[in-house]
């Protein structure tokens, strides 16, 4: 029976059995029995975020998108400040994949073995969901950040954290940012749902991750644009040294085993 | 016999075994993997997984390929379409047993 709901009113209905024969307690057993095999099928994909290179590559990304903005204000104006910037975008957009790639070729594969997944239908459709999705919400935000931009700058500005601000956070501002914090704080538990109990010291990145935002929304003026650039170098850096430090721990952790052994 | 007992004896014994449920749940989750990758999971000798996987193999649940990988040999083994479905009825019976 592949159907979800089904399988749930079928297990629901299990329960109701069980309770009115009094055996519940065999049943979470058997319940228990099916979670620890879920474990043992699942154990192959967590791979991909154990070794910490996907908390890298997510690190990459954002500390790209951050520079990427102070490109076009710290940089003296010349066609290249354009260019670095797109540059900058484009690492940002590649960070991710080649990261994943690499841990998975020369991270996982010489100290765990050689495994490959099975293509699913529904995560093509997943992903092709997620994309149209993803491709709403941005140009949705692109217009409404263009909109705020033009607000808050004059036209000759290069960039709206170059402009003088307003000095007081506005309450809608540190929402957003307070949000945005959470956002990606929420994110990194995702990434580390795994590892987080092995490796405590992820709980004070969380913290971090959740309370610096908001701080650097209070202490900075601006609005959210002015705030967002300084949180995202902020968020990057921590994914970035969070992965780090997973990524020396798997190796240390991880020999390659001996030659003879395949 | 009672459903739950009628149940239990009706599970897959190829597969209840706890070392090899473990070979067929890691299989289940990947599309292929190598004898390198069981060998580091299941934490077994290389002696006590060839035996799991011969027998899995007689029952026709795995298929094993001797292959290479450059100039290194390697030994592929993917779960057959016998086996994902053995596995799948395994867990439904496991649910249903009790």
């Amino acid at each position: 029976m592949k159907n979800p709901i089904a399988r749930y009113i079928q297990f629901v209905r299990k329960i109701e059995q069980a309770k009115r024969e009094g055996r519940t307690g065999e049943l979470i057993k058997a319940a228990r029995e099916n979670a620890e095999i879920q474990t043992i099928t699942m154990r192959p994909r967590q791979y991909a975020v154990t070794n910490g290179t996907a908390e890298i590559g997510w690190g990459t990304a954002w500390l790209c998108f951050a520079l990427s903005i102070y490109s076009s204000v710290f940089l003296p104006a010349s066609p290249w400040r354009g260019r670095m910037g797109m540059l900058l975008l484009l690492c940002a957009c590649v960070a991710m994949p080649v990261w994943m790639w690499v841990g998975k070729k020369f991270v996982v594969q010489p100290r765990i073995g050689y495994f490959s997944f099975r293509p699913e239908k529904s995560r093509w459709i997943g992903m092709i969901v997620g994309l149209a999705v993803a491709a709403v919400i941005s140009i949705a935000m692109a217009h409404w950040l263009v909109q705020k931009a033009g607000q808050a700058m004059p036209v000759s500005a290069p960039h709206a954290a170059a402009v003088a601000v307003d000095k007081n956070p506005s309450r809608l501002s540190l929402l957003q940012i307070s949000g945005y914090g959470l956002l990606n704080a929420i994110l990194y538990l995702m990434f580390n749902a795994v590892s987080i109990k092995e490796h405590r010291w992820k709980r004070i990145c969380f913290a971090l991750l959740v309370a610096v935002p908001p701080t650097i929304g209070f202490l900075l003026p601006g609005n959210y644009l002015h705030v967002s650039p300084p949180v995202t170098l902020f968020q990057g850096l921590i994914y970035l040294i969070s992965g780090a430090a997973t990524l020396v721990w798997f190796l240390r952790h991880h020999q390659p085993p001996a030659p003879d052994a395949g | 016999m009672n459903e739950p007992l009628r149940a239990i004896s009706k599970l897959d014994r190829v597969i209840h075994e706890p070392g090899r449920l473990i070979i067929v749940a890691l299989l289940s989750g990947v599309k292929e993997c190598d004898f390198q990758f069981l060998l580091a999971e299941t934490k077994m000798s290389k002696g006590n997984l060839s035996t799991h996987l011969a027998k899995l193999e007689t029952a026709g649940y795995v298929e094993i390929e001797k292959t290479y990988r450059g100039k290194v040999p390697m030994t592929l083994l993917r779960l057959t379409r016998t086996g994902r479905k053995a596995f799948e009825e395994y867990r439904q019976g496991l649910m249903a047993a009790f």
